[in-house]
């Protein structure tokens, strides 16, 4: 660890995922160019290293790539954004660490940094509002109604179908077993935030936090003991199912693939065979394929690609669209649709032409989509590395580059390093050019110093095969009016021009190692420097029996055992601290390592894991198993808890609570029981339509209102009610108070004892002062306050009043209720649904079930009477 | 108290196309400052702020270097377009690389003080990340607590994976592997000045929750990874921490529109223009403190076809012949482009005074001359008063081949940020150069 400085530095932690020094007085180099004045390149062997050759060094132990967690990329986060929350995500992530173009190479050690954070943070957002667009679409991903009715109390079963929701996504999200604990801490998210605005906003909170968390940015791999190789590790069943998925759909594995995981069924290498095979197939498969292959011919870089316009006028952003899908339609055609051998792409004269692209392969003809063709055997471009993409990406902006289209061969495709130029060294030639001279010429001008030589002669006559062709690919005969010089040889073998290349990569017998050496460091996400060519031999060796297609390599790869050995993580030591030991711990404990070689090794702490259902706390957090998972109850979405290694029944919802609709709401087997203050809804054939305007001068209407007295005792549940409120124009439906004999006491009276309080109460159209009349009645008769029921009997003049004795008087304003309820303004409104409304809610805000009224308005006092405990 | 700043497109197109500078900032109203103006009238000085200039591929030095030193330095070649601005800008030269070699060690000599951390081999090719976190992130340690941005990342070309680790592709780091990613499409700065349109309280609950996975999941991994999660967890609870912070009171003008340039040529000029303007605002808004601006990329091939350029900034440094005129007009072109955002800066009203006399700010490059990768005479710039700490206006020229890491350590006491010793190994420093301090 560096010594900090003392500057308020943050920690510098130890990232170090790259082979470890320990092993290089055993590792071998891969063939590394002898970039020396003195040195000749050495042709390749194919079977040894230069250590192995000359050196008396013990033999190469090749080490396999250290275990650890990757930060999925960003094609594998819009995966799992695709599969977790069913949407597409357009927006920002963070950028890869692309490692000579791979980003898979990179996900092992790249962190979170500030700016990450912030990107992350407006995705998680982004991607909530995405998949909780509204109501509608919160409510069909719960499976259950979110927004209450006011009458109504739905907030425990909300609160279980988020958690029904939770125990299913959660899992497929952080692609392991969840705890209860996750579950809780995700649903008091949404319930906070809920009960600030709504449970549309609380579902995005939810998904938010769901994709900044490490548990989903993050794929976390532990390994365990490789019985085959002491002190190694191995992926487990379950991590062998990420790998096989990530490596070939860029995708958290499917349930297939898991169970196979979960029951060690992947340790048997045609079980891994069969599932690569699926999966290259399927559309996830090939997209990844394409993408992959493609980045080994640096296509991604040609959307950056500038050339010189005066020279090159044809060069725009169309033919560049149709030079990558020249090379991403031959992948896929050659690797997928047909099956035909990895090496057939670098002989191939197939292609996939739409545009411009017809003019530079000199084919006949043209279309706006890519479609198959043949380039004229003339044209000789010899498969992949002679088309105009990769041509253009392996060429300046004015001229060809030999040494970046060798260097493609050399390094990308056969695994042969190349240096840069040493350090100190003047690169500059120091002098004007020959204007006569090809280019071929004047770099062979360069070479001819010795330093320079030792490099460039081994990638300039590879680069030089493609000198047919410019720039942009165009076919060329002359360079600077000289006739064109393509004769060149790959490690001994000699050609002509690039198709004569292109048959000597094809036929090279490090081609197919190499293209495996990469592959199994994009499937482990991790450097595999310590592993030599001459490892995955073998690998290839099976391959090419069984045709060396794609399907065959990848086959190969994933049945070998490189695709599940790896090395315990590596930290490192110093000099200094070499043969000491020092405490280090897991999850599950303290224990001790020791500094070998410059490396920490062998913390004998317990190994950690996560939980599973087993009776066993994996992961030593005190609980033991404490697990949930999502099922579905009688009642809807629930979840079920594992304990001492067992899933309890499934725990839905609770049941609704009992209200007046002649149904066992909350299944006690009894109907419409107990109800003292209930809700009743009505619908158009109780209540005239009008009723239903969204015009409070309509839906205020008396005949509306004098609906409630008559259904609620006719409901069964009560023998009276009042205060209409909450007019569904949509549904066309409306709601009553209702009261039964506990709460409500009728009394027959002569209308004149109204008349005493409000002269106008017989008016029709003054049924508000009747209201407050029969309210002060109730008031004077010791029995609280009331409502006139308005059931008035014109031959006796008597009015039927309902005192209501245990209900609480509050006093308002219009003002505070117009804040509650805008309509209910005391001026255009004193009474009716609005005001309802703003009293419902008033009285619920100070602990009550709802109230009615108001039932008093002196000045600019308003009474209003609260019945009930709020639940 | 709200203070207008906008950001207009149309303004921003005019002022590009006329040359003309742009008004941008509104000043700090006067009632919120003493009467003195140097001070807010809460008796806090006016912030302290701290940014880092970055161009790749060094300079030529025989058109770099000032012929004179000493106060009031005369223009050189390629410092003329700075020519207006000496008082506030000190040259640094003669000072040596010592942290290893150019590029990547440029990048982390540079802006870390160290050598940098290799990561791997891949083909034969060394892959690099920093050892510690970059100097706009030493500085914000101290600078940025009461800010919504930590830091402001910004780049005029467009983002190339180097594929070699992250110190060719980003100047700013919190730690290894962990590069602050300049933006470099000016919309997405606007829209990372600007902010999610969600409530705070809401923000404040899902970081809370995810602080509670990060901290699940460090519990589970090893040393390693722990120390990735622990700086994950770090970046998280800045953000939450941010969140309390009482928002600068900003209002913003349209977003700006990315620079389109000729067809696959990439205008580096104009997506500076409208970076400078930006980074004024976020200052003059007080959204952060700190800076750092990445004309180009490390080794980066941006064509600068305006200045007859036909290959890429790094190849052309290696393969121009001698005396390498493009190369010497592109250093000429850089310059011109740091003198855009001195002259924003200047213009852009800061209390009684402006944006130019509060900031400090580093400019250097990752090598003294491309076509060598010499670490001698590696080109340091210091610019802006730094509230009255720099002198600015002197050519200090080391006759002793001092660490060029004195001079980044001067940048920071410019910001009132003293540490004990900056860097380490050879690049380990304690003192600035004092000549540039008042």
């Amino acid at each position: 660890m560096q010594t900090l400085q003392g500057r308020g530095r943050r920690a510098t932690p130890t990232l170090w995922r790259a082979a470890p020094r320990w092993l290089t007085p055993l590792v071998a180099p891969l063939f590394v160019l002898g970039c020396h004045a003195s040195a000749d390149v050495k042709p390749h062997s194919g079977t040894d290293t230069d250590a192995a050759t000359d050196t008396d060094q013990t033999v190469r132990v090749p080490v396999p790539p250290p275990i650890g967690a990757h930060r999925l990329t960003q094609r594998q986060l819009l995966h799992e954004i695709e599969d977790v929350f069913g949407v597409e995500f357009h927006g920002r992530l963070p950028d890869d660490l692309r490692i000579d173009g791979d980003p898979n190479l990179g996900s092992g050690m790249v962190g979170v940094s500030s700016v990450d954070a912030e990107t992350l943070e407006a995705a998680g957002w982004a991607v909530g509002a995405l998949a909780a667009l509204d109501t509608a679409s919160v409510e069909a991903r719960l499976g259950c109604r979110v927004v209450n009715k006011p009458w109504e109390d739905r907030g425990p079963i909300v609160s279980q179908c988020v958690r029904s929701w939770l125990a299913d996504v959660l899992p497929r999200a952080y692609r392991r077993p969840v705890q209860q604990d996750e579950v809780d801490t995700l649903a008091a998210v949404e319930e906070a935030v809920a009960a600030d605005a709504d449970h549309v906003a609380g579902m995005q909170a939810v998904v938010a936090t769901i994709v900044q968390s490490p548990s989903f940015l993050y794929r976390f791999e532990f390994g365990e003991p490789d019985p085959n190789h002491p002190g190694e590790l191995r992926a487990t069943g379950e991590e062998l199912a990420s790998r096989l998925s990530y490596f070939l759909t860029d995708s958290a594995p499917d349930d297939a693939l898991v169970a196979d995981g979960r029951a060690g069924r992947l340790r048997d290498p045609d079980v891994r065979r069969a599932h690569a095979v699926r999966l290259i197939a399927t559309p996830r498969g090939r997209e990844s394929t394409v993408a992959y292959v493609g980045s080994l011919f640096h296509v991604d870089e040609l959307p950056r690609l500038e050339k010189d316009p005066a020279l090159f006028p044809a060069f725009d952003a169309e033919l560049v669209g149709a030079m990558a899908d020249d090379v991403n339609g031959l992948i896929a055609s050659v690797l997928l649709d047909q099956q035909r051998p990895y090496a057939d792409l670098f002989t191939t004269d197939e292609a996939w032409v739409r545009g411009a692209l017809f003019d530079v392969y000199g084919i006949d003809g043209g279309s706006a989509v890519a479609v198959q063709a043949q380039i004229p055997a003339e044209q000789r471009r010899g498969g992949v590395l002679g088309r105009a993409a990769v041509l253009a990406v392996g060429a300046h902006a004015t001229q060809n580059s030999p040494v970046r289209r060798g260097k493609l061969v050399r390094s990308r495709l056969l695994c042969q390093p190349v240096p840069p130029p040493p350090p100190g060294v003047n690169t500059n030639l120091n002098q004007l050019p020959d204007p006569d001279l090809t280019l071929r010429e004047r770099l062979e001008e360069h070479v001819a110093d010795p330093v320079c030589a030792s490099c460039h002669k081994a990638l300039d006559p590879i680069g030089f095969g493609f000198e047919g062709f410019d720039a942009i690919g165009q076919s060329r005969t002359t360079d600077n009016n000289r006739p064109v010089d393509a004769h060149g040889d790959l490690d001994g073998v000699t050609f002509d021009d690039a198709a004569g290349l292109g048959t000597a990569v094809a036929a090279h017998p490090d081609l197919l190692p190499c293209f495996l050496l990469g592959s199994l460091g994009h499937a482990t996400g991790t450097n595999t420097e310590a592993i030599a060519l001459d490892d995955l031999r073998p690998v290839a060796e099976e391959a090419t029996r069984n045709g060396a297609t794609y399907e065959a390599l990848m086959q190969a790869l994933v049945a070998s055992e490189w695709f599940e050995r790896a090395s315990p993580p590596v930290d490192v030591c110093s000099a200094d601290e070499e043969g000491t030991t020092r405490a280090c711990d897991s999850f599950c404990g303290a224990g001790l390592e020791t500094c070998t070689d410059g490396v920490w090794h062998g913390c004998d702490a317990k190994v950690e894991a996560f939980e599973s259902c087993d009776a066993v706390d994996q992961d030593c957090d005190g609980m033991v198993d404490d697990l949930v998972e999502a099922c579905v109850s009688d009642l809807g979405p629930g979840v079920s808890t594992c304990t001492d290694g067992g899933w309890s029944e499934c725990a839905g919802p609770p049941p609704p609570p009992e209200t007046c609709n002649g149904q066992d709401d909350d299944l006690d087997g009894l109907t419409d029981e107990d109800l003292p203050i209930s809700f009743l809804s009505v619908d158009e054939s109780d209540m005239p339509t009008h009723c239903f305007s969204d015009l409070p001068s309509l839906n205020s209407s008396p005949e509306c209102e004098d609906v409630g007295p008559r259904v609620c005792g006719e409901s069964g549940c009560a023998i009276t009610g009042g205060s209409l409120r909450e007019i569904d124009t949509t549904a066309r439906t409306g709601m009553f108070v209702c009261l039964d004999d506990t709460q409500v006491t009728l009394s027959l009276i002569q209308t004149s004892r109204l008349l005493a309080y409000q002269p106008t109460c017989t008016r029709v159209d003054h049924r508000f002062e009747c209201q407050l009349a029969a309210a002060a009645w109730c008031a004077d008769e010791g029995k609280t306050t009331g409502f006139a029921t308005m059931t008035t009997d014109t031959r006796t003049q008597t009015e039927e009043v309902a005192c209501v004795e245990g209900a609480t008087v509050l006093t308002t304003s219009y003002g505070e209720l117009s804040a509650l309820s805008p309509d209910c303004d005391g001026v255009v409104l004193q009474s009716g649904p609005a005001c309802h409304d703003a009293i419902h809610a008033l009285c619920r805000e100070s602990g009550f079930l709802t109230g009615i009224g108001p039932v008093g308005l002196q000045g600019d006092v308003v009474s209003v009477a609260c019945l009930g405990s709020a639940p | 108290m709200t203070r207008k700043l906008t950001l207009d497109r149309r303004t921003l197109l005019r002022g590009m196309l006329g040359g003309a500078a742009v008004g941008l900032g509104l000043p700090t109203l006067e009632s919120m400052l003493s009467r003195n103006g140097d001070a807010l009238a809460s008796g806090a000085p006016l912030p302290d702020r701290f940014g880092a200039w970055f161009w790749g591929h060094g300079v030529r030095l025989e058109h770099w270097i000032p012929p004179t030193t000493g106060a009031n330095w005369t223009p050189s070649l390629e410092l003329a377009p700075l020519a207006d601005f000496v008082p506030w800008v000190s040259v640094v030269s003669g000072c040596v690389l010592k942290t290893g070699r150019p590029h990547e060690g440029g990048m982390t000599g540079v802006w870390t003080g160290q050598a940098p951390r290799k990561v791997g081999t891949v083909h034969g090719v060394d892959v690099h990340t920093c050892e510690t976190q970059t100097v706009d992130q030493d500085a914000a340690d101290q600078l940025s607590a009461g800010q919504r941005l930590r830091s402001l990342e910004v780049g005029c070309s467009p983002y190339v994976p180097s594929e070699l680790g992250t110190v060719f592709e980003e100047l700013s780091h919190n730690g290894p592997n962990q590069p602050n990613r300049a933006l470099r499409d000016p919309s997405a700065v606007y829209r990372r000045l600007v902010g999610l349109p969600i409530g705070n309280r809401a923000r404040s609950r899902v970081l809370d929750a995810v602080l509670d996975d990060a901290n699940r999941m460090r519990r589970l991994v090893g040393s390693a990874d722990r120390a990735r999660l622990d700086q994950h967890f770090e970046a998280v609870h800045e953000l939450e921490r941010a969140l309390e912070v009482s928002a600068a009171a900003c209002t913003f003008g349209d977003a700006p529109l990315d620079p389109s340039g000729p067809p696959l040529q990439d205008p580096m000029a104009e997506r500076n223009e409208l970076m400078s303007q930006l980074v004024a605002l976020a200052l003059s808004c007080d959204l952060t403190r700190v800076f750092s601006v990445q004309l180009g990329q490390c080794g980066g091939n941006e064509i600068l076809w305006n200045v007859g350029a036909t290959e890429g900034w790094h190849l052309g440094t290696h393969n121009e012949a001698l005396p390498q005129p493009i190369v010497h007009a592109s250093v000429v072109f850089a310059m011109e482009q740091l003198a855009v955002l001195l002259r924003r800066l200047r213009d852009t009203p800061d209390g009684d005074s402006n944006l130019l006399e509060s900031v400090s700010i580093v400019a250097s490059t990752d090598c003294a001359e491309g076509y060598t990768h010499s670490g001698t005479d590696l080109p340091v710039l210091l610019a802006g008063h730094g509230n009255g700490r720099l002198r600015g206006g002197i050519h200090y020229r080391s006759e002793t081949e001092e660490s060029v890491t004195k001079a980044v350590l001067t940048g920071l006491y410019g910001a009132g940020v003293r540490p004990p010793s900056w860097g380490a190994g050879n690049g380990y420093v304690t003192e600035p150069i004092t000549d540039l301090l008042t």
